[in-house]
């Protein structure tokens, strides 16, 4: 989290976005991004069908240019088509531990960042949504999340 | 002057986004399930869609006008004290601007229009999904998944009172009873909304201390369609109060037996393992309704009575069956539409503005969506599979923002 400044909601660029942060980092490689975007992202949203989902607006310098782009980022497997043998083994509280993949896709539109932009330099990550809150911990999280592992019943 | 308050265009951004996950979250779950022959599922969800992101902008804007967001606000009020009517279904709340958004999805997939085309459309549909869902869940959140895939929307001391009037179902017979009415009437409501979501829907869990309940409200007949006649004397409404052991459950998602209990936005229940809400079921009641809210009254069925009902049921499902096979194919793509339309009912029954909505047009059909399907025809198998996976969607285009150019993927317009 180092160097990393939340903005108040008077600092903010869109008003409606969760939470908005500015720094200062360079970025040698997609690979070195797509990591520190995994590690320091809080909000993944669950999905039942298979994948955690995070997308965010980036305001990037790169190449003497300045402009905000998308970068889509999922956990599991997006879209959800999983075949019913994937999913025979896919384990949803599982799969929270794995690390974030950008969809880097080159016709998707959720991603305008790109792979030819590095290296860049990252001002600012725009997160759209609130953590999920579920009104039914136990029933949502994985057991060990919950505290529901250590309870007695 | 009330009016519909509109949200700016790049926060489009943020609902897109959102809606494309939890819509493919959803379709992934409804792909496991099987497709009726009988019904052209694609052809009139196409049609439709595009009815309701051309038609229904005038709609949301003239609501905004007569009851201010406020009213809008205050659109599902009534769900929150009684069930059996269509502003406590997710799937009736959500859809009817929900489906609109699709309307834009299929046009951009299907190459017709570009995402920077009726973004008016886009920012009306917007604003009007979020203030209706500002007034809808006990949380204020625009889609289940956000509060762990749990849809409360019943106030507590409702759900308490209902709680007090279940019977329960240990005698295997009168579980067994409950089961098939529980069967044919998620059936009804499924063949009297041309096989989609609309006719049925779960809220819950509720929590009741030892107990999880579940109500689900089957719309059996709705009388605003012409097949009303051929459905017969079923009321408007059937409900199942259903409750859970709660211990169990929680035994069982400790042991990793349960992975999942989950109320998707269109309010259908998904399980892991698939049967498990028969063994943790232990308590039902059943009640009817004989007209939409703001009409009508609730009453409830004794379990011992449930025998008569059933018959009724299995008559009118023969009778829709019949209806269905014998009509015309593109007369049902038709049909399928004026049942996604219907989605918005809701919207204006809450206000009690359903005969002057319909004066001032909601039965109509834009043309243009006529035009649309006729271009997509061919393609709308292909287009629904991509767009309801949730990967249209995709951003306009905004100042200071790289977009993708029209040669890339979904941006290029093939008219």
């Amino acid at each position: 989290m180092a160097d990393i400044k939340v903005k108040k909601d008077a600092e903010k660029r869109f008003a409606w976005s969760h939470e908005e942060w500015t720094l200062s980092k360079n970025f040698q490689t997609a690979d070195e991004f797509e990591t520190w975007l995994s590690n320091e992202s809080k909000y993944f949203i669950r999905c039942n069908s298979g994948f955690y989902a995070q997308c965010v607006i980036v305001c990037i310098e790169s190449k003497g240019d300045e402009f905000l782009a998308y970068v889509d980022a999922y956990k599991g497997k997006f879209p959800p088509w999983y075949t019913a043998e994937e999913l025979a083994v896919l384990d949803i509280d599982e799969l929270r531990k794995e690390p974030a993949k950008i969809k880097w896709d080159e016709d998707w539109e959720w991603t305008t960042l790109r792979k030819t932009d590095f290296p860049l330099r990252l001002k600012e990550v725009v997160f759209l949504y609130p953590p999920q809150e579920p009104a039914i911990p136990w029933l949502f999280l994985s057991p060990e999340e919950s505290g529901l592992d250590k309870m007695k019943i | 002057m009330k009016c519909l308050e509109l949200m700016p265009l790049e926060e489009t951004v943020k609902w897109a986004k959102h809606n494309s996950w939890y819509v493919a979250d959803l379709l992934a779950r409804r792909g496991t399930e099987g497709v009726n022959p009988l019904i052209p599922r694609a052809e009139y969800e196409m049609l439709s869609f595009q009815t309701t992101f051309l038609q229904h902008p005038w709609l949301y804007m003239w609501l905004g006008e007569k009851v201010g967001m406020e009213g809008i606000r205050a659109t599902c009020s009534s769900g929150h004290r009684e069930f059996g009517i269509k502003t406590i279904t997710p799937c009736n709340i959500q859809w009817g601007c929900g489906i609109a958004l699709f309307g834009r999805l299929f046009l951009i997939d299907g190459g017709l229009i570009g995402p920077n085309d009726y973004v008016d459309n886009l920012r009306i549909i917007y604003s009007f999904w979020r203030t209706v869902f500002e007034g809808y869940m006990r949380q204020k959140k625009p889609a289940v998944m956000d509060l762990g895939y749990a849809l409360q929307v019943l106030d507590q001391d409702v759900v308490e009172d209902l709680g007090t009037k279940v019977e329960s179902l240990r005698d295997p017979e009168l579980r067994a009873t409950v089961g098939r009415f529980n069967s044919l009437a998620q059936l009804m409501g499924f063949l009297d909304h041309y096989d989609n979501r609309l006719g049925l829907g779960d809220t819950g869990p509720y929590d009741l201390g030892d107990r999880l309940m579940l109500v689900r409200d089957c719309f059996v007949n709705e009388k605003s369609f012409p097949w009303t006649y051929v459905v017969g004397d079923l009321p408007f409404s059937y409900s199942l109060v259903l409750t859970y052991d709660k211990k169990k459950m929680m035994r069982d998602r400790q042991s990793g037996k349960l992975k999942m209990f989950s109320i998707y936005n269109t309010g259908t229940l998904f399980c892991d393992p698939a049967d498990y809400e028969d063994e943790a079921l232990i308590e039902a009641a059943v009640y009817m309704r004989d007209a939409d809210f703001p009409n009508g009254t609730t009453t409830r069925i004794p379990l011992n009575e449930l025998e008569t009902h059933i018959e009724k049921i299995e008559g009118a499902v023969e009778r829709m069956y019949s209806y269905l096979a014998m009509k015309p194919h593109f007369d049902k793509i038709l049909e399928g539409n004026w049942t996604y339309v219907a989605a918005s009912l809701p919207y204006v029954r809450a206000h009690d503005l359903e005969a002057e909505a319909a004066s001032m047009g909601f039965w109509d059909m834009d043309l243009r969506s006529m035009e649309y399907l006729l271009k997509g025809y061919g393609k709308a198998g292909e287009v629904q599979r991509k767009a309801t996976a949730g990967l249209g969607a995709p951003p306009p285009q905004l100042p200071g923002f790289r977009c993708r150019g029209t040669k890339f993927g979904r941006y290029e317009i093939n008219n």
